[in-house]
């Protein structure tokens, strides 16, 4: 059921700079750890570390831009008072591969723990259990106050350093090789700024595949032996 | 919106869902065996769910349903990213998402057994994950280890010296052993547990009994073992969260 | 060039418009609500600035084989406009269509929009083989932009934009990587069980190879099956 809030009912007092560094911290109790963002697979298929750039970047621009474009899309409706239930159909619809949809349900769960407890809101308990993660990234958005330029940086951000954290347990490799691929990969996040930044419909929200990361996601998901789960 | 799990309010759920125990120790000390010994002795006494840490996805699961001692889907395993400590202390987002599913699967349940991805000394579980928690050693890790102390050997609700029928083969004196870790642990309960020593499986269950009946009653309160060395407080104090 | 709409419909009653565009649709075979039907090119496709158009429907209770004769190309569009691509596929309850597409091969310099959409009624299956193939012999090929939408009831149950038009992009390994196939088995009204399928959150599955051949078994399995399940009134020979 849609719910009508006023101006008022969200708590925008905090510093909007500040609630993204806390939702980009690694160490944010959601359950990151447990995700690899595709590069555990495609490592186990033979992608090298020097390959990963062209990863990351290819993800960027396809994957990570559904994300993106769900996350602000769903901030629009919970600022709006509209039904998230659009939003969610337009993520599923983008998002062929059963895996990764689970992949981003465990996390939007966890989201949901966190979001409940820091910014408590109606809005929380018209959720489903299992809402994919840019749902609950948007409705945190709205809530704490980050535009939806923040919201789309912390999608491409989080991408970026979950793919060079993971990495680093895959492959021995200098942290500071994989801090640089994060840094580098800003031009690219502020693309993705630019294109989903002003999205409101959910009709919207960019398709764009990545046959690959869909296709090696699956086949993760029956491998015997892995460290993430995605 | 899911259930939100505190550490210390387990008043909140008392009668509402299952005792989740957690099983922690050094890796190879017998932390599978162990559990699947608590399901045969008890899966016709409690509904048991289980989850398992291992560093590869699934191979615990996979030993554990592979020793049927429960129904495959019961075991479910948990990925860290390679980070098993972080996974059942820094952020237990996964393993409670999993514990919730199992309970909302399996509805009701009244024993949740975690088993940590096995680290080292220091690795213990968090109360906002576990109402209780055993931690395994075992004789072959030398009879020292017990006198080493660290927060699971000194605070864990209960100590398992595990494999004790091995002691004569390395050398080492169980009773002693033992006494260490009474020592260690100020009195709080410890097991020499072998799988070939009646008693000593009897006094396992009879443990976990007394836990789940002291948690149905509201009587059990979640105990964190805590940070792994004592810390030194702004007024001055020493503590360390015994 | 717009050589009009080549248009397919088979009617609730039996009846078969057929329209001739850039394809002339030829019968192959018919019974009391089902039809086979050749799309055989009416000229040389596909070039810069070309706009094919083909509207496909099966209303309730009818079922549709559509077959091609031979693979696109794409030709070099030395720099003209895109050649677009545009297929509206529109299925009534319980309807079934089934259509292998040819390749479509995109030769260096060529330029293709082609955009797929499909309007499912409740019980209705769509079947569909596509291959792509970026470049003939010796080349890497030239742009493709490929998007799909299909929508059940009108529920959307896949939205893909598939990008092909920038080496760089289509090469990273999140992409295609170094291959220049892509075949795509998709069923969309219900689920295919198969290993590496992409199992939609709605009813249908996509089954896709990077490999030449790679859904070849997966076709014939899925085809076979739709064709000779039992229908309301008559059944499609296999061939």
């Amino acid at each position: 059921m849609p719910l009508r809030h006023t101006a008022a009912s969200f708590n925008a007092s905090g510093s909007p700079d500040l609630v993204l560094a806390l939702l980009a911290d690694a160490r944010l109790p959601v359950g990151g750890h447990t995700q690899s963002a595709g590069v555990e697979p495609a490592m186990a298929q033979g992608l090298t570390s020097a390959e990963v750039p062209a990863f990351v970047a290819g993800r960027l621009r396809t994957v990570v831009a559904v994300e993106a474009g769900t996350a602000v899309v769903a901030r629009h409706h919970v600022l709006a008072g509209a039904d998230l239930r659009p939003v969610r159909l337009a993520w599923a619809a983008r998002t062929p591969s059963g895996p990764l949809r689970t992949a981003s349900e465990n996390l939007g769960r966890g989201y949901l723990r966190l979001a409940g407890r820091l910014w408590p809101h109606p809005v929380w308990a018209t959720f489903e259990r299992t809402p994919p993660r840019p749902l609950v990234l948007g409705a945190i958005a709205a809530i704490a106050g980050l535009d939806a330029a923040r919201l789309v940086r912390l999608c491409g951000h989080e991408d970026v350093a979950t793919v060079s954290a993971a990495v680093l347990k895959l492959d021995p490799l200098d942290p500071l090789v994989t801090t640089g691929w994060v840094l580098a990969a800003h031009p690219l996040v502020e693309e993705l700024v630019t294109r989903c930044a002003s999205l409101t419909d959910p009709g919207e929200i960019p398709a764009t595949s990545a046959p690959l990361v869909e296709q090696l996601s699956v086949q993760h998901s029956h491998a015997k032996q892995r460290l993430f789960h995605a | 919106m899911p259930e939100t799990t505190r550490p210390h309010d387990a008043d909140h759920h008392r009668g509402t869902r299952a005792l989740r125990l957690g099983i922690a120790g050094p890796v190879g000390t017998g932390k599978s065996s162990v559990i699947a010994l608590l399901c045969r002795e008890l899966r016709d006494t409690y509904r048991l769910g289980v989850i398992t840490n291992d560093i590869y996805t699934d191979e615990d699961a996979r030993f554990l349903r592979s020793e049927g001692v429960l129904a495959p889907e019961r075991i479910r395993a948990v990925e860290t990213g390679a980070c098993p400590h972080t996974a059942i202390r820094d952020d237990v987002t996964a393993n409670l998402l999993a514990v919730e599913d199992l309970e909302h699967d399996f509805d009701p349940l009244d024993v949740v057994l975690v088993e940590s991805g096995g680290d080292n000394l220091t690795a213990t579980f968090s109360p906002a994950l576990v109402d209780a928690q055993i931690f395994v050693l075992d004789v072959a890790g030398g009879g020292d280890v017990a006198r080493k102390g660290g927060p699971g050997i000194g605070r864990a609700d209960l100590l398992v010296v595990n494999k004790t029928d091995l002691a004569p083969y390395v050398g080492v004196d169980v009773e002693r052993m033992r006494a260490d870790a009474l020592a260690a642990r100020e009195g709080r309960p410890v097991i020499a547990l072998s799988r070939t020593d009646r008693a000593s499986v009897d006094a396992l269950t009879a443990w976990l009994g007394g836990v789940v009946a002291a948690f149905r009653s509201g009587a059990h309160s979640p105990v964190d073992p805590g940070p792994m060395a004592p810390h030194f407080h702004a007024d001055g104090t020493v503590h360390s969260h015994a | 060039m717009s050589a009009g709409t080549t248009r397919v419909a088979l009617r609730r009653d039996g009846s078969l418009d057929l329209s001739v565009g850039a394809f002339s649709p030829k019968v192959l075979h018919r019974g009391p609500q089902t039809a086979r039907v050749a799309l055989v090119g009416t000229r040389a496709l596909l070039l810069a600035g070309d706009h094919v158009d083909v509207h496909v429907e099966v209303e309730d209770g009818c079922a549709l084989e559509l077959v091609e004769v031979a693979a696109t190309v794409a030709y070099n569009g030395r720099g003209g406009p895109a050649a677009r691509w545009d297929v509206h596929l529109g299925l009534g309850a319980g309807a079934l269509l089934v259509w292998e597409a040819q390749p479509l091969v995109v030769a260096d310099g060529a330029d293709v929009d082609r955009d797929l959409h499909a309007d499912l009624d409740g019980g209705a299956l769509l079947a569909l083989r596509e291959t792509i193939v970026l470049g003939r012999t010796g080349e890497s090929g030239g742009r493709l932009r490929a998007r799909t939408t299909a929508e059940m009831d009108g529920v959307p149950l896949l939205v893909e934009d598939l990008d092909l038009r920038e080496t760089s992009l289509r090469s990273s390994p999140a992409v295609l990587g170094s291959s220049r196939q892509l075949e795509t088995v998709a069923v969309l009204g219900r689920r295919v069980e198969h290993p590496d399928a992409l199992q939609l959150e709605g009813p249908g599955t996509l089954v896709r190879s990077l490999v030449p051949g790679g859904t070849s078994a997966c076709w014939a399995a899925v085809r076979a099956d739709l064709l000779t399940a039992p229908r309301g009134t008559d059944t499609l020979p296999p061939t």
